[in-house]
Order: C-alpha cells, then sequence, then structure tokens
C-alpha cells in the first residue's frame, strides 16, 4: 500500500521530464507512504518512477521501490498487495528465479518477465502497477480486477503521467485544470465522480480490471482483462442447493479471510453491529489470528438509538476475544477535521467520512491495516436494491416502453412537487423498465432531468453527452448475469461500489496512512461465489456469511435491521447548510451541492469545478 | 462492410488522400499535407496513393514513387461528386488533411470500408465543433493532430477515445540548417545588432500573429537596443495597417518590410537575425519557430496554443507569457547578445532532433503501424 507516480516523454518532440515535477507529485501523496521514499530514472531520463511507501510486507529498505530486477531489465512501481504471493513465489523459484526479498513487489516484476502482460491473470489481490521494460522501451500499467486500487494517468499527447491520486498529479504543475463535463455531471448523478472519468478533462482513471501499453508507438488503448459481469455471466452446470450454496461461501469467505491477513504487520478490523464485519472478525479467528484489534465508532448523538452499534459490536468483539477500541466521535471533531477531509478527498464523494474516522481512530490504535466488510452487500444481494429493481423491471418494462409515458410522469412531478412529490417516484415512469434505468433511479443523487436545475445548460449537455450515463451502466451489465440477482450484483459492484465505496475507502485510509483491506472483494472469493448467486435469493447470502466462522454471529445481529457504519453526517452537514434538511438523501445533495457550488441559489458552471472543492484540495 | 483485400492490407494498403491541397499548393498546409504523404510513401506498406485537392494553385511538376495526384476540383459539388467516383476502387485508408474534408471522408471510408485518419491543424478546430464534422471526427479511427494544444481542443469538443488523437508535429525541412551569421546579414544588408525577424502572412484575419505586439514593444527596446531592426517577411493586406501604427509608434524607422521573401531565400534571412520573434495567440503549431531554430537564431513566442511545442515549453525557444513580453523581450536580447556560434549550431541539431525528418517518418509509420493492426 502505498503511493506510485511516474512521466514517461514517450514522444521523441517531447521535452524530457524533471526531478522537481516527480517529486512535487510524489511527496504530494506524503500521506499514503510515510514510511520510505524512492525515485528512479531511466538511463535516458526519459522516463521516471516516484514512489512512498506504506511498510507492510518485508519492511527492510531492501524491499523499497521503484524496484529494478537483476537484470536490470524491468524496474517496477507498485501500489498494493498481492495476496498469493507465497503461491507465486514458490511458482517462480520452481522456474529458476532467484529472489533478493520476501516483498510481494520482487514476485511481481518476476512473473512479468516471463509471462508479460498475462501476468495480472494470475494475481489475487489488490494492485496498481507501473512496469518499464528498457529493452522493450514500453511502460506497462495495470489496475486490480475491482479497482480497489486507483490509477489516474494523464497523457497529453507527447508525455504521460500516472499517480495514484487526481490531486498529486494537478500538483505536478504540468497538467491542466480544464474540467471534464462528464466527471462533473456524473458526480451530481451518482455522487461520486464515475470512471474513467474524473473532474479533470486531462486525467481519466485506469477502469478496473484493465492494463495500459504506452511504447514509443504513443499510448495504446486500456484492455480489459476481467470483469464481474462475465464472471457472472458463467453459467453453472446445475443450480446450488441452500446446504450446498453455505458450505461454498463458507469455504471461499474463510479463504479470502486467510488471504488477506498475509502482512509482517498487525491486521485488525472494522467492526459494526453488522453481518459482514462481524463474519470477517469471526473469520479472522478461524484463520489463526491471534491478537485482534477490532474499531467501532461511537457517536454522542447516537446513544439510546438503534443506529448506536457499540452495544452489540462489543458483544461480538466478546464473543471472539478481540480487543475492542471504540472511538467517540462529536460534532465538534467533524468540524475540525473538515477542512483536512475536504484537502485529502481527492475526487467529491458524498460519502466516506465514515472511513475517515474509523480510520483515523485505527491509526490512533497504531494500526496500519485494518479489513473492512465493504463488498459483502454487493456479493451476497444483501442491498435492498435486490428486492427492489427485479420488482421494477417486471411491473415497468411494458409501461415505460409507451411513448409518453416517461414525459408524462415528469411533468406530474412538475405539477406536484411543491406537494412534496419524490423526483424518484416521477422517474419510475422513465427509468423503472430496465435494470440500468431501474439502477439509476436506485443510486441517483440526482436524476437527470432535475440537472438542469443545478447545472449550466452548456455543462449539461457535454456531460451528458460524453457520460452516456445509461449505456455506461448498462456495459458494466455485459454479459448478462444471467439472473436477477446476477445483475444487480454486477450493477452494486461496477458501479456504486468501485466509484463510491472504494475511492472513499482509499482517500479516507490513505490520508491516516492506514491500509484497508477488502476479503469480501476478492476476485477468486467471486468466482467461487457467483455461480451460486442464481440458486439464491435476498437474504439468504448474507445469513449464510453469519454462519460462516466456527463460531456463527448470534442472532440479535443475523435479524438485526441493516443500517452499516453510520455518521450523523445528516445533522452535521444540515448545521453546515441551514436548516430545512430531513433525511439523509437530502443531506447528500446539500454536502454534494456545497462541494462545488458554495453559493446554491447559482447554477453549477464548468469554473465551479476550480472553486470550492478544488481549491480546498490545493492549498497545502 | 470489410474489403475483400483485407487479410493483405498490413503489406499492400492503398491510401485515398482527400485534401484541400497538396502538390501544387502554396502555404503551410499544403506542405503538411505532402509531408504526411512523402512519410507514407516511403513505408513499405503502403502501394499506392491517389490525392484528390481541391486546389492546386502551382503546376505539378513531379511526384515522389507511389502518389499519383488527380486533377484538382473547385467545387464542392464536383469534388464530393469524384470523391465518390473513386469508390470504384478499393482502399484501405481514407485521409482528410483537413477538418473540411472529414465529413466526406467519413463517408468515403463508411462505403469502401477503409479505415478514416483526419489530420487537425489549429483554428480551424479551435471554436465549437457541431453536426456533421463532429460526426466525422468521431467516426475516425485515428485523429492527427499536429499540436498538444489542438489535440486537447478536439478532445474538449468530441467524444473520443484519447488514444485515438494522436499528436504529431510537423516537421521541419533540412534546408534549414546554421550558415555564416554575417555573410547571411550581408545579404539582407542589416550590420548592427540586434535584429528581430517575423514570417508570415500579414493577413487582417490573421491579426493574432502578434506583429503589432512587437512594433509595439520596439519604443520601449530603443533606450537599450538603439539600433535595433525588426525584419517583417511576408504580405498581405494587414500590411498597411502595421505600418502606420509603426509611424504612430514612432519606429517606422527600426522596421524593414521584406514583402513575400522566396522559399529559397528563407534560410538565409533566418540566419541573419537575432532573435525570431512571433508573440502569436493563435498558431495551431507554428512552424516558423522550428524553420528559425533550425537555421540557429533563437526564438521568442507566446505559451499559448500550438506555439507551446514548436517551443518545446521553453526547452527549444523561450516561450513566455503575454503579460510583460516587452520586458522579456528586452532581457532576452541582452542574454543572446554575446551567444557564440556553437550554441547556434547546438540549437540547430536539437531541433532537428525533435521535430526532423526521421522523427516524422517514425511516426507516420506507428500510425500505420495501429493502422494494420
Amino acid at each position: 500500500m502505498c503511493g506510485i507516480n511516474g512521466i514517461f516523454a514517450y514522444h521523441a518532440s517531447a521535452s524530457p521530464p524533471t526531478e522537481a515535477e516527480l517529486v512535487a507529485t510524489r511527496d504530494h501523496m506524503y500521506r499514503r507512504g510515510p514510511d520510505g521514499v524512492g525515485a528512479w530514472w531511466s538511463d535516458d531520463r526519459r522516463i521516471g518512477f516516484g514512489h512512498r511507501r506504506l511498510s507492510i510486507i518485508d519492511l527492510l529498505e531492501r524491499a523499497n521501490q521503484p524496484m529494478t530486477d537483476s537484470s536490470g531489465r524491468y524496474t517496477i512501481v507498485f501500489n498494493g498487495e498481492i495476496y498469493n504471493y507465497p503461491e507465486l513465489r514458490r511458482d517462480l523459484e520452481a522456474r529458476g528465479r532467484v529472489f533478493r526479498t520476501t516483498s510481494d513487489t520482487e514476485a511481481l516484476l518476476h512473473l512479468y518477465a516471463l509471462e508479460g502482460e498475462a501476468m495480472v491473470s494470475r494475481l489475487r489481490g489488490m494492485f496498481a502497477i507501473g512496469i518499464w521494460d528498457r529493452d522493450a522501451r514500453s511502460l506497462f500499467l495495470a489496475r486490480d480486477p475491482y479497482g480497489i486500487k486507483p490509477l489516474y494517468v494523464a497523457d497529453d499527447g507527447w508525455t504521460l503521467r500516472f499517480a495514484s491520486q487526481v490531486k498529486a498529479l494537478l500538483a505536478g504543475g504540468h497538467i491542466s485544470r480544464d474540467p471534464e463535463p462528464a466527471g462533473i455531471v456524473g458526480f451530481y448523478l451518482w455522487g461520486s465522480v464515475p470512471e474513467p472519468f474524473t473532474c479533470y478533462r486531462d486525467i481519466r482513471q485506469l477502469p478496473a480490471g484493465h492494463t495500459q501499453l504506452i511504447d514509443s508507438a504513443g499510448v495504446h488503448a486500456p484492455k480489459r482483462y476481467w470483469s464481474i459481469a462475465s464472471v457472472l455471466s458463467q453459467t453453472p452446470n446445475r443450480p446450488f442447493t441452500g446446504p450446498e450454496i453455505e458450505a461454498r461461501i463458507k469455504t471461499a469467505a474463510l479463504d479470502s479471510v486467510s488471504a488477506h491477513l498475509l502482512a509482517d504487520v498487525e491486521v485488525g478490523v472494522f467492526l459494526s453491529a453488522g453481518i459482514d464485519s462481524g463474519a470477517l472478525l469471526g473469520l479472522m479467528r478461524d484463520a489463526g489470528q491471534e491478537k485482534i484489534r477490532a474499531i467501532t465508532l461511537a457517536f454522542s448523538e447516537f446513544v439510546g438509538t438503534s443506529e448506536d452499534e457499540t452495544p452489540l459490536a462489543s458483544q461480538v468483539a466478546a464473543l471472539y476475544q478481540a480487543e475492542h477500541v471504540v472511538r467517540t466521535i462529536d460534532e465538534a471533531e467533524f468540524k475540525h477535521d473538515l477542512p483536512e477531509i475536504l484537502e485529502t478527498m481527492d475526487q467529491p464523494s458524498i460519502d466516506g467520512i465514515n472511513t475517515w474516522f474509523v480510520s483515523k481512530a485505527a491509526k490512533e490504535a497504531g494500526l496500519k491495516v485494518a479489513l473492512s466488510g465493504l463488498g459483502g452487500d454487493e456479493l451476497l444481494a444483501g442491498y435492498p436494491s435486490f428486492r427492489e429493481l427485479p420488482k421494477w423491471v417486471k411491473y415497468l418494462s411494458v409501461p415505460t416502453a409507451i411513448p409518453g409515458v416517461g414525459a408524462l410522469g415528469r411533468a406530474a412531478f412538475g405539477l406536484f412537487k411543491q406537494a412534496g412529490l419524490s423526483p424518484k417516484l416521477a422517474g419510475l415512469l422513465t427509468y423503472g423498465g430496465t435494470y440500468p434505468g431501474a439502477y439509476l433511479l436506485r443510486r441517483g443523487l440526482f436524476l437527470p432531468f432535475e440537472l438542469k436545475t443545478i447545472l449550466d445548460p452548456d455543462l449539461l449537455e457535454a456531460g451528458m453527452r460524453r457520460l452516456k450515463p445509461l449505456s455506461r451502466v448498462a456495459e458494466t451489465c455485459t454479459p448478462d448475469p444471467g439472473s436477477p440477482m446476477g445483475r444487480v450484483s454486477a450493477l452494486e459492484s461496477s458501479n456504486y461500489m468501485r466509484n463510491q465505496l472504494l475511492r472513499d475507502s482509499d482517500w479516507a485510509g490513505m490520508a491516516q496512512s492506514l491500509e484497508i483491506r477488502t476479503p469480501l472483494v476478492d476476485r477468486v472469493l467471486l468466482e467461487e461465489i457467483g455461480p451460486t448467486l442464481r440458486s439464491f435469493g435476498p437474504g439468504f447470502g448474507k445469513q449464510a456469511l453469519a454462519k460462516a466462522a466456527s463460531t456463527p454471529l448470534p442472532e440479535i445481529i443475523t435479524q438485526r435491521a441493516k443500517t452499516g457504519f453510520g455518521v450523523p453526517t445528516g445533522r452535521w452537514i444540515a448545521y453546515q447548510q441551514g436548516s430545512g434538511i430531513g433525511s439523509k438523501g437530502e443531506a447528500s445533495r446539500a454536502w454534494a451541492m456545497g462541494l462545488l457550488a458554495p453559493e446554491a441559489s447559482v447554477l453549477i458552471k464548468q469554473e465551479s469545478i476550480n472553486g470550492a472543492f478544488a481549491s480546498a484540495g490545493h492549498g497545502s | 462492410m470489410v474489403p475483400s483485400h483485407l487479410p493483405d492490407m498490413a503489406a499492400n494498403m492503398r491510401v485515398l488522400a482527400l485534401v484541400t491541397e497538396a502538390y501544387g499548393g502554396r502555404g503551410g498546409i499544403a506542405c503538411a499535407a505532402r509531408d504526411v504523404l512523402e512519410a507514407m510513401a516511403r513505408d513499405t506498406r503502403i502501394s499506392a496513393i491517389h490525392v484528390l485537392p481541391r486546389i492546386a494553385t502551382d503546376p505539378v511538376l513531379g511526384l515522389p514513387i507511389k502518389i499519383r495526384q488527380l486533377k484538382a476540383v473547385g467545387s464542392r459539388l464536383g469534388y464530393s461528386l469524384k470523391s465518390l467516383l473513386t469508390l470504384t476502387q478499393p482502399w484501405d485508408v481514407i485521409f482528410c488533411n483537413h477538418v473540411y474534408m472529414a465529413p466526406l471522408g467519413a463517408l468515403v471510408a463508411r462505403f469502401s470500408g477503409a479505415k478514416l485518419v483526419i489530420q487537425v491543424h489549429g483554428i480551424e478546430v479551435w471554436g465549437q465543433i457541431r453536426g456533421l464534422r463532429r460526426a466525422a471526427l468521431e467516426a475516425a479511427d485515428w485523429i492527427v493532430s499536429v499540436s498538444r494544444d489542438t489535440r486537447s481542443r478536439i478532445l474538449n469538443e468530441c467524444d473520443l477515445a484519447r488514444e485515438k488523437v494522436l499528436v504529431i508535429p510537423n516537421t521541419v525541412s533540412e534546408a534549414f540548417v546554421p550558415v555564416d551569421h554575417d555573410v547571411a546579414r550581408a545579404k539582407f544588408g542589416v550590420t548592427k545588432y540586434p535584429v528581430l525577424l517575423a514570417v508570415g502572412r500579414l493577413s487582417a484575419q490573421e491579426q493574432y500573429k502578434g506583429h503589432d505586439r512587437v512594433i509595439r514593444a520596439l519604443k520601449t527596446l530603443l533606450p537599450n537596443h538603439p539600433n535595433i531592426l525588426f525584419l517583417v517577411a511576408g504580405d498581405g493586406d494587414d500590411r498597411a495597417r502595421l505600418d502606420s501604427l509603426a509611424t504612430q509608434e514612432g519606429v517606422s524607422g527600426q522596421i524593414r518590410f521584406l514583402g513575400q521573401v522566396p522559399q529559397q531565400d528563407l534560410n538565409d534571412l533566418y540566419n541573419a537575425a537575432d532573435l525570431f520573434a512571433l508573440p502569436s495567440t493563435g498558431e495551431g503549431f507554428g512552424i516558423v519557430f522550428l524553420e528559425a531554430m533550425a537555421a540557429g537564431t533563437p526564438a521568442i513566442g507566446l505559451a499559448v496554443a500550438g506555439a507551446k511545442d514548436a517551443l518545446a515549453d521553453g526547452d527549444l525557444g523561450f516561450c513566455v507569457s503575454q503579460d510583460g513580453f516587452a520586458t522579456t523581450l528586452n532581457k532576452i536580447l541582452s542574454q543572446i547578445k554575446d551567444a557564440p556560434a556553437a550554441s547556434r549550431d547546438a540549437l540547430a541539431r536539437e531541433v532537428h532532433q525533435r521535430f526532423g525528418k526521421p522523427v516524422f517518418e517514425a511516426s507516420i509509420s506507428n500510425l500505420l503501424t495501429r493502422i494494420a493492426a
């Protein structure tokens, strides 16, 4: 887990990159890697790599990066963890490769030397990788299958730059800050900036599960090597029975948790009162981890309410003999931390505050690594969307296909919105009939027809044209996963989880120099459990996970209504924005408006991105 | 539609070039088209290039091997019909040297199943791109932009995969090289220091070139450089305005309008100057910067649009902001006064290394590799 960056002047007309730029970008990522720092240049100085290290595997200096292999041909910068590194190492040694360190980074170098870009299909873990091949004069970039680790790329036609953070790239001083309308519109549609877009026209995210090659011919198109929908679309030979599914979830979840414990430092866990984090804790115990510290957030505002997770979390911690660390946050601390939160928030997001505080608590406890239950709802049909979307599509596919019905619904919204008609209700007749449309309706922060009330028309037109929200969402559900559960799982995992939850985990965790690991977001786990999704409905999977540990979670946890890692941000934001905010949805909208357009009465224009949010990030 | 000859495409590509002008044409766009066509023709994977121009002002005297230029057709309708008539032959690549040709090129490419390559330069794609032109650009397989700035603007206007828009800068001719500075100065009758030079059309529609910015700066340069002389090569309907501006500023004695300078004298003219100055705000690329620097003469331009590329962001030439241009110019003239001849040679070498024919041909070869892939 680290911060990586690189500059490659691949075009013969380009000036060689400067040390000052490489260092400025690298050191903007100080929080991602406070334990070590490195820089490397090719002999002709046409390419340079920078690295900031958070030491987790092989803590010695020998494992510092950038790392060059013994032949001098390959040099790597790598952010992430390769959980199957021990097996890979055994295999590579059997094939005659000699290791100088015990780091997973070195394994990647050997693997690339032997297998080239096909190496990515051998990796289990989270990663963003840059590898320079001196002889081929090519730069290879790769990002993990789910997109847990970020990798942002800026290509101006002469020089390609990459880094783990958008703001780090901007800090280098050579990339335009011209806004990307698709990123801005995407943020208002979803509450997070959808990949591959960022808020800046010249910076793109390398999509999850993709590789990219840059050589003297220039920048080649990103190449997909894995997708969630592809895995889910593979039809199993037969339906699975309940006990078979439970057994499969038990085995696969334990295997994933075991793999995610690979570290030379202590691994803790974020613990709420939900099933996912409780199950992880039980499985950590089953995997043989002796000392376990579990971190739970508490809020004075929640005391005595059903949202207070502390009492139940304490019971779970006690059940698995974990050392329970409860950290209480209040509004004063939120207000105190807010400038820092905005500064470290790499792209605008309506979430992540919870992860900020739980990571802060973990860091205070001296942890460098913590497991998170993120991904359980997407994998095991835990969200209400797994019930709602199939119903909407079933009942609305015919009415929404009738010309004019959608417009009628929107007109009704226009007439009755003063009476409190929800825009989402109005949108049902426009979007409810297909999975991508229904998903937009379910997860949308603002619906497309609402955006004209908050965004400048030119910005909106340009953004929608490039974003193509419905077809982009449809792509994430292609090939067809073949079942309602599979479709919703693909949609939730490839959109909300990837663009919102995983991005928030990265910036908020890294802001505290904490590596957040997500055993329920794992390629091997999906490949094991994915085929069973056709055979169960909402609720079953999560209950099976609750029983995965040898000591199952108690009923008081498994029968509790879902709340997630709650933070009373609604109330706190209401304080910031003024009164009149009643629901969580309204709070999210207010937060989103406040990030880019402090003056709520003004339509958001392209320049807004260079206003409040961006300046908060560049002030340091 | 997949052309039947596709399997052999990689080794035997046939190119149809729909161009505004190429052979027999004057000016930068025609020159840039010829550079691309000749680089393609030198590639072994190309078997034939047929060029259909709108304009051929001068007689076409001899064409490189593999290249055949059809008779120019001025009218839009006639040109379109003639383009469609070419569909009787198989094509692998349709090359358009200008966005004006792009919609027609897209149509021909669609019917022929060929790959579409569109070259873009500068101001023709700087505004809003809409309608057929945008559709054609978005249908292109590859867009070749002469500068990073133009690429960026295209990406801003069109919904295109970024990897499809390549930057292939204009190339500088081997004819531009350092020669004896004093001999060159004598040829143009200049003996004192410093000599500023600008080369380009004096068009009322191209006032962005910035000649008036230099003229206004002259007054402030006089105290430190009383013998300063500004040579302006090129002609056009803006000359009278510039002339009267010089009078108004009281610097008419410091300016000499040379009119159109023959191509064969340009290298000597560049060599006669101490500093090439073109503070333009509208260059798609600015080939004249390269020509000057390839002749060993330092150049100054604004860090605006394509000029940044020709000046290599300040690595090759002086790439300055509009504000305080005169002050910066003053400083630079003092800096370069005693520059040794070796520094002129070094500058010329660096320019050819970055923008010379070998680099250009390698870029076109890479483009063909991608087309054939």
